[in-house]
């Protein structure tokens, strides 16, 4: 169940991501399906990547963005919801202590455009070979007779 | 119908007439433990006629001694080391054939690979691009990373949108444009990006007849954050064109 103390962690064995002028790109490695979150999205991946909590992602998202807390929670909780069920990351408890502060909103801040997960599967067949495979090592599994000879 | 006049019919049908020259182009940086294996496995192929090109990215182990066994089948090219993009477009540059297939130096075709594929190419005179499916082969060193991945989707036989997997008119190279140089991990899946780009006809054979193998030193493995990186910048500036954007450099 995600809740304000949640954290999401990218699976990444199973996903490359990179933010790209400000656009978070995502691919699933297992299955060539790619995502694209843009502007507030990027911002939210960022946020996802530090290991903050949903609580605080709020914050951050209010602190940076013209939306009310309310707003900001409602479209958090959609978006992690889609990333779970899409299988990017995984979801934990952050565990007890006080909630963080209040950040204090910005006379500068920007025009709120809700965050929003795009999904493509028109490129599957054309990343179902080349890609690194997921959760491929550094350093390999050897078989103990392959590293004596 | 007799020989000859059914390759009458075809020729003024657009069809291939005769067998053409296929270039089998191999590029390799330091591959001398595989690349035996790679060539024998061309020579092998039931289809004629073929040329072979080596394209040698500034190797430094054996790689040249192992190629000097082959001096008389084999056409051997070196650059110094610019990357498996620069390295590709090397052999294709110096390619004779009207079609152009690739072998990594360390993956392997099954010897009806370029037959099926040409087969293909007289059955359907609009194609342009034929690939196969791949299978991955590990390394009997890495009997448990196999075993890791064995029911895996990736593990499974996969439409092969590689470059080892590829049996493409060389003229689709003057539509598409090059390798990108500047990649060095995701440069065959932007290829195969542009080429869905620009609607070239691509048809995927259901048959495994190449196999890519896995060993300690596959270079995705070496450098699994580079690479996977650069497949998101790649995926990034196909959406930007689609979107109608300026498409980030994919440098």
């Amino acid at each position: 169940m995600i809740n304000l103390n949640s954290r999401l962690t990218p699976r990444s064995d199973d996903i490359t991501a990179s933010i790209i002028d400000g656009e978070a790109i995502i691919v699933n490695l297992s299955t060539g399906v790619y995502y694209s979150m843009d502007a507030t999205g990027g911002e939210l991946w960022s946020m996802i990547e530090e290991g903050r909590t949903l609580r605080e992602m709020v914050e951050g998202l209010v602190a940076k963005y013209d939306a009310s807390p309310e707003q900001a929670a409602q479209d958090l909780d959609r978006v992690a919801g889609e990333l779970v069920k899409e299988e990017m990351v995984t979801v934990s408890e952050a565990g007890g202590g006080e909630p963080a502060p209040q950040v204090p909103a910005s006379a500068a801040r920007s025009p709120y455009v809700p965050p929003v997960l795009n999904v493509y599967r028109d490129m599957g067949d054309l990343l179902a070979l080349d890609p690194p495979m997921p959760g491929l090592r550094d350093i390999p599994w050897q078989d103990a007779g392959e590293e004596k000879g | 119908m007799p020989a000859r006049r059914r390759a009458e019919a075809a020729s003024l049908t657009g069809k291939i007439p005769v067998d053409p020259l296929i270039s089998c182009i191999v590029p390799v940086y330091n591959g001398e433990r595989f690349v035996a294996e790679a060539l024998e496995s061309i020579l092998a192929q039931t289809y004629r006629p073929i040329e072979v090109i080596v394209a040698d990215d500034g190797s430094t182990d054996g790689t040249a001694a192992v190629l000097e066994r082959y001096r008389d089948r084999v056409r051997v090219l070196t650059q110094p080391t610019a990357g498996p993009a620069a390295t590709r477009n090397l052999g294709l540059r110096a390619a004779r054939g009207e079609f152009v297939a690739f072998l990594d130096a360390d993956d392997l075709w099954r010897q009806e690979k370029l037959s099926r594929q040409m087969a293909r190419f007289r059955a359907r005179p609009e194609l342009e691009v034929s690939v196969t499916h791949v299978q991955l082969l590990w390394v009997a060193g890495l009997r448990q990373e196999a075993e890791h991945y064995q029911d895996h989707p990736r593990a499974q036989p996969v439409p092969g949108f590689s470059t080892t997997a590829l049996l493409a008119r060389r003229a689709v190279f003057e539509r598409v444009g090059l390798f990108n140089p500047d990649l060095w991990f995701a440069d065959a899946t932007e290829w195969f990006i542009r080429a869905r780009e620009q609607a070239v006809v691509v048809e995927v054979l259901p048959e495994v007849l190449v196999f890519h193998r896995m060993h300690e030193s596959n270079l995705t493995r070496r450098r699994t954050a580079a690479s996977g990186e650069e497949f998101a910048r790649v995926v990034k500036a196909s959406l930007d064109r689609r979107r109608g954007r300026g498409a980030a450099p994919i440098t």
